[in-house]
């Protein structure tokens, strides 16, 4: 028992943290961050065996934590479309925060979200643990179980592919995709 | 703007997008999660494969012990197949064991011993308890022995003739001495030869080594191949070598212990329509061979045969339409003979009823080639046999002539070991009987 607690402080303590961070960045909503986090805890629970022997158990939670709240937002995101629900405006981290810059921001994240849904389960989880949770390649090629260049040629596909999407509602890519 | 400018910016933008701080409720939240997952965590007990290959795992990454962790897990999985090893093993030997010791106990046996895998060559032979033995050889040649009366009869089928002898007598050793060569084996092999599938039957082999201790060039390898699933003896294999001559095969198949066979297996009344032979003619010089055929057998290497042969089923008068058959066969088909017609005999009279008499006739041809039913394309394996050359009419004393040939094979130390056949050749003149020539071949291998 004692073993299952030092390895929950050598694992999961010092990434408490980044593994929130990264589902509510993701889902963007308390209901679906907190759905999406149980359900990462539940496979991280699954695998607990193996965290230890991955060679980046750091990546691996993290893999996990993104996969988690991917696929709760993209179920979430389909739910939607049937329901047509009005901007849930959560309460502010950050009092300073106008109500307005809260929701543009929600409003932005969402139209990313709704890019990186468009993306293959592949590109989108390395583009997020690229962008949002700050992944090296080499580290997204470990918890992806793929090769570097796999990783890159991911990211390269997902970048692509996003530019064009967002590119109606974010001008200041929109001349980077001539570039191409 | 470069393409790394561009990357750039778009994962800013992704980031920006979502750089949503986390509200201190929804943190709290998932705290609550966390700490309710770290609770369950310690109160998980890992199972003990796990633990171990936790154990395993941890001691891998770490150097030091690493060549440790390594070397214990050899010696584990070494450990382990010795186990299984062992274990198939002793199972496989108990059934060895088993095996043998019903060899051992069971009165009654009966087997097929094959010589040298040749077809059609074989010697059946069976023992009741008390005392009855039979021999019946492929080569028409039959001994019934009662040992309770001290009675043996031999009948030779395709003479039908029959003797009684005085017993005891040297004429079956070799088969008795074969059974009690099978009741006699070690209880434990020296080798397990492992597993194969023979007609649909899973067998196990034994292997063990005989040497002889007057000359060590000789020795005998036997392999015992039991039932997987019944225990039963399936076949052995007894393989002799002999330093400067050839491998021996002998091949015992159809091995039946315990089983009773039919009292008339071993009756002692001579069958309906032979007439006696005396068997003292059979011992001496004179007498007999002024009655039969002067004939040497040569023993050769007879090269491998091609032929076209048509099958034949039943009586021997058809000698004559078969060999017309196959001839107008060949003519038709423009096929040359490269030699002279020919009969092969798979059973004998005698031993079998007319109508279940097996046999052949062709002619040899030059190469491989199709050809249609009712004939056959056949290749007659090289092999050493027996061969005499007869003068006068084809099918004149066959009898006659057959018994002086096998004599002669058994007096040069040899038995027959294979399909008997017959070669004629016609005289320069066509009606000159007498100058036909009749050639009997038959596969032999050394009696001792």
């Amino acid at each position: 028992m004692e073993d299952q607690h030092q390895e929950y402080e050598r694992f999961i303590a010092p990434i408490e943290k980044e593994m929130m961070q990264a589902v509510w960045r993701i889902t963007g909503n308390r209901s679906d961050a907190e759905d999406a986090f149980q359900a990462a805890l539940m496979k991280i629970w699954k695998q607990w065996g193996s965290i230890g022997r991955h060679p980046n158990p750091r990546a691996l939670v993290l893999r996990l934590c993104a996969n988690a709240a991917y696929d709760v937002w993209r179920g979430s995101t389909r739910r939607q479309k049937c329901e047509e629900p009005g901007i849930i405006l959560e309460s502010a981290a950050d009092p300073t925060i106008s109500v307005i810059e809260q929701l543009v921001r929600q409003q932005q994240q969402s139209q990313v979200m709704l890019a990186i849904g468009h993306l293959s389960r592949k590109q989108g989880q390395a583009i997020l643990m690229h962008t949002i949770e700050e992944l090296s390649y080499g580290e997204i090629a470990v918890a992806l179980n793929c090769s570097e260049a796999t990783v890159r040629k991911h990211i390269a596909r997902a970048r692509a592919r996003l530019r064009k999407l967002l590119a109606p509602t974010v001008p200041s890519i929109t001349m980077e995709v001539t570039h191409l | 703007m470069n393409q790394e400018r561009v990357d750039y910016d778009i994962d800013e933008h992704i980031k920006m997008s979502t750089q949503l701080e986390l509200p201190a409720e929804v943190e709290a939240g998932m705290r609550r999660q966390l700490e309710d997952f770290r609770q369950r965590l310690k109160a998980r007990q890992p199972g003990r494969l796990e633990a171990l290959w936790n154990s395993f795992c941890y001691a891998l990454s770490t150097p030091r012990v690493r060549m440790l962790a390594v070397s214990c897990s050899i010696l584990l999985l070494a450990m382990a197949a010795l186990w299984v090893a062992t274990s198939s093993t002793v199972d496989s030997g108990k059934m060895y064991a088993a095996t043998v010791q019903k060899f051992k106990l069971d009165q009654a046996l009966a087997y097929t011993i094959v010589l040298n895998e040749q077809p059609y060559v074989a010697v059946d032979f069976s023992w009741q308890p008390p005392g009855y033995e039979r021999v019946s050889t492929s080569w028409g040649l039959e001994i019934r022995v009662d040992h309770l009366k001290e009675k043996k009869m031999l009948l030779l089928h395709y003479l039908k003739k029959y003797a009684f002898e005085t017993y005891p007598d040297t004429g079956l050793q070799n088969e008795p001495s074969l059974r009690e060569y099978l009741k006699s084996l070690a209880p434990q092999a020296e080798k397990y030869l492992g597993e194969k599938v023979t007609e649909g039957r899973s067998l196990l082999g034994f292997r063990s080594k005989e040497s002889d201790l007057a000359d060590p060039s000789k020795y005998n390898v036997l392999d015992v191949w039991i039932d997987a699933q019944t225990g039963e003896p399936h076949h052995v294999d007894i393989t002799n070598y002999e330093e400067g001559k050839p491998v021996h095969l002998m091949h015992i198949a159809n091995i039946h212990l315990g089983i009773s066979q039919p009292a008339t297996h071993y009756d002692l009344t001579p069958p309906e329509g032979y007439t006696p032979l005396d068997s003292a003619d059979l011992k001496t010089e004179a007498g007999p061979e002024a009655q039969l055929p002067e004939l040497h057998a040569v023993i050769k290497e007879m090269p491998a045969m091609t032929a076209v042969v048509m099958p034949m089923h039943g009586s021997y008068v058809q000698h004559e339409m078969g060999i017309a058959k196959v001839e107008a066969y060949l003519e038709q088909s423009g096929v040359p003979p490269t030699g002279a017609p020919f009969g092969r005999y798979f059973n004998t009279a005698g031993t079998v009823p007319e109508d279940q008499l097996s046999w052949e006739v062709g002619y040899p041809v030059s190469s491989q080639r199709a050809v249609n039913l009712p004939f056959e394309l056949r290749t007659i394996p090289k092999a050493v046999m027996a061969s005499a050359m007869v003068k006068g009419p084809h099918g004149e004393d066959e009898t006659g002539r057959w018994l002086a040939f096998l004599k002669s094979i058994a007096g040069q130390g040899y038995v027959p070991a294979g399909t008997a056949m017959e070669i004629w050749t016609e005289a320069p003149d066509p009606t000159d009987k007498q100058g036909q020539l009749t050639e009997m071949r038959i596969p032999v291998v050394s009696a001792h």
